[in-house]
């Protein structure tokens, strides 16, 4: 097993899953307790992060609470692996999951102005399905769900900043134009 | 008409976010910006007119009642806030973009831009405490990464000062909404109103300083206005004109707002503001007496006027609050002009130091037309709105009988006349002093691009209309403060009709 290589042009051109077993070759000799337990906590907080976000609505959790967890998720990827774990994790840059969380969020809360109602009021929707039985959506859903992605992009533009050796977007090296979010510059 | 009030505040969070996404596209970034403020000024224009012949605009987020849910108010104060902060915010950012420095530079700039822009509109448009405090955060969260743009070392320094200075003031105010929530059950302003009567007087007077205290950190009055004058000039140039015409305002705004709904009148601190007053206006012109750079001086000057709107709310006459927030209306153009100015200054000369810069009265006449216009304006001087907003808070003074105010105010404007005078003869005439600036003004790169010049001029002709059109403006202001004095009015809009 190989020793820990500092990432070079040509991981960065591989494709995502060799580096994903790359990096899990190196954590499993150096960290096999701690790559283990995220094994297994990273699924079940991501799934105990969407039981939030649907729960969110009338009972503890939302959005805000499940973007957090799916950050924390994130976050223990991020001690096992590297920055290169998390960033492969999402296509989308991370600004653009910020935006979009944003845009929905303030979509969803236009909406009932156009309607006619007033700002941030919710619709429902309720069904009985076969196997779910009672089923009820709300429109505060679609909120929650831009809050959560809100959180995850704000996570991951942090990891990009604080974490990673290079300053930049998770996910955007591959051009080097100016206009990537979380960058310092000096002023001359 | 009261759809279209949360419409300020949600636009921009819109428009943020559409940006955010865009990020790799200027233009799409400046359309979208130019969009949503244009937008706002529309907004507030109409919500201005409406509230005006109609009264009080109210709705209900969510649609709950009004104790229980979040309110949003419009009454002729907030409305003509919105419009004078929405207009600011769409001629400093043409500016910006003419500036071709930070907007140009640094993709989050449009989207941090416009959440502040949503959080000043949110400021005014709140009924209710707890989100006053949530749309200061917003404000100063973006405000934040809008003074630090650029990471110069001095940036940083002031820039911690700043962040350390207003989560010391956050503090202090969730506290006071903690206390008072505690002490009343509510956090919505107009049952405040109802239920801050009822409380022990010695309780009363104690929320009413400890608010003080909070919006007084944000409003920058004596002795708490030191963060301001060392963080101000550091911004980039055009953040700081949009930071010194607005964000001091909105603590004022919040001042008038607390003061005049929440408190009965023996609870409202008449004597304590009026000290306060005094003594900023003083230091503050003092402050910028000492000074050597343009942007450090106009930045205490800010100080010394914020002292004059708190003597026209110390009054609690109708006369008095009418001046102030004339003045408030007049001094937020008239600022941002002159910060706008100074960056030109600081463009064409490569330097706001008055002991460098010198003569531009020949090699840039338009940039000295445009400075002398709200120079004498802030100095008061007839038939400018500065002298119209002087004279309504003087006579309010001399009606109250409160003689030494009047005399402080009056010293304070002659040493004011004193200061812009010594930044015309320093830097408009004489010669340039430092072979450097000399230099630098014969090279192309000291050419001002036409787009900074006009949004400057658009909002110089802004300060000429406020004189133009001073009268219809004073009647606005003056019904303003009647319902401002009458707060029974407020309370029966939000909590009477419940939608």
């Amino acid at each position: 097993m190989s020793e820990p290589m500092p990432p070079t042009p040509e991981d960065v051109e591989s494709s995502q899953a060799a580096e994903r077993s790359a990096n899990r070759r190196l954590t499993v000799t150096e960290m096999l307790i701690l790559d283990t337990s995220v094994k297994i906590l990273y699924p079940a907080i991501l799934v105990l992060a969407l039981y939030f976000l649907f729960a969110g609505h009338n009972r503890p959790g939302g959005g805000f609470v499940s973007g957090l967890m799916v950050g924390a998720a994130l976050s223990l990827r991020f001690v096992s692996g590297d920055a290169e774990a998390v960033r492969s994790t999402f296509r989308l840059s991370s600004h653009m999951i910020l935006g979009l969380g944003l845009a929905l969020s303030a979509t969803v809360a236009l909406m009932p102005v156009l309607l006619g109602g007033s700002i941030l009021e919710h619709g429902e929707l309720e069904y009985d399905l076969p196997i779910f039985h009672h089923v009820k959506l709300t429109s505060t859903f679609a909120f929650d769900l831009g809050v959560a992605l809100v959180v995850i992009g704000l996570v991951l533009m942090a990891f990009a900043a604080f974490g990673d050796g290079r300053v930049g977007d998770p996910g955007d090296e591959d051009d080097g134009s100016d206009d990537r979010l979380p960058k310092v510059r000096i002023r001359r | 008409m009261n759809a279209l009030i949360p419409l300020p505040v949600i636009l921009p969070i819109l428009g943020a976010a559409l940006c955010v996404i865009a990020a790799r596209s200027r233009t799409v970034q400046r359309v979208l910006s130019l969009a949503v403020l244009t937008t706002n000024v529309v907004v507030s224009v109409i919500l201005l007119i409406r509230v005006d012949d109609d009264g009080i605009g109210v709705t209900q987020a969510g649609g709950w009642r009004a104790p229980l849910g979040i309110t949003l108010v419009v009454d002729r104060l907030a409305a003509v806030m919105l419009v004078v902060s929405s207009l600011m915010l769409l001629s400093v950012l043409i500016y910006a973009i003419g500036q071709r420095e930070e907007e140009a530079r640094f993709a989050a700039f449009n989207p941090v831009y416009l959440v502040l822009a949503a959080g000043v509109s949110a400021s005014f448009i709140t009924g209710d405490l707890f989100n006053l405090f949530v749309a200061f955060e917003m404000m100063l969260v973006a405000s934040y990464v809008l003074l630090t743009l650029g990471g110069r070392p001095g940036q940083v320094r002031s820039g911690m000062s700043y962040v350390v200075i207003s989560l010391i003031a956050s503090t202090f105010f969730i506290t006071a909404l903690a206390l008072i929530y505690a002490a009343t059950g509510t956090v919505n302003m107009a049952q405040l109103s109802e239920r801050i009567p009822e409380l022990p007087s010695g309780v009363q007077v104690g929320f009413s300083l400890l608010l003080i205290l909070v919006f007084g950190i944000k409003a920058g009055v004596f002795p708490l206005f030191f963060w301001l004058p060392d963080s101000y000039p550091t911004a980039p140039g055009a953040i700081t004109a949009v930071f010194a015409g607005l964000l001091t305002k909105v603590g004022v705004y919040a001042i008038i707002r607390s003061q005049t709904l929440l408190f009965p009148p023996d609870a409202q601190q008449g004597t304590v503001l009026l000290v306060i007053a005094g003594f900023t206006m003083v230091v503050g012109v003092l402050g910028a007496l000492a000074q050597d750079d343009l942007r450090r001086m106009l930045s205490f000057h800010i100080v010394s006027h914020i002292g004059y709107m708190i003597f026209g709310l110390a009054l609690f006459t109708i006369a008095g609050i009418a001046a102030a927030v004339f003045y408030v209306v007049h001094h937020i153009v008239v600022k941002t002009a002159l910060f706008l100015v100074a960056g030109l200054v600081e463009h064409r000369a490569g330097s706001d130091r008055l002991s460098r810069v010198g003569g531009l009265v020949r090699s840039a006449p338009m940039i000295a037309v445009l400075f002398a216009f709200p120079a004498l304006s802030i100095a008061g001087l007839p038939p400018f709105s500065g002298f119209v907003g002087k004279f309504g808070l003087v006579s309010a003074g001399i009606d109250s009988t409160d003689w030494v105010i009047v005399a402080v105010s009056l010293l304070v404007s002659l040493l004011t006349m004193y200061v812009m005078g010594r930044i015309w003869s320093d830097v408009f005439w004489g010669e340039p002093e430092d072979p450097e600036v000399v230099e630098w003004m014969e090279t192309d790169a000291s050419r001002v691009p036409w787009l900074m010049t006009s949004a400057t001029a658009a909002v110089v002709v802004m300060s000429l209309l406020l004189m133009v059109f001073a009268g219809p403006l004073y009647s606005y202001a003056e019904r303003t403060a009647a319902e401002l004095l009458h707060p029974e009015i407020y309370v029966e809009s939000v909590l009477g009709e419940g939608s």
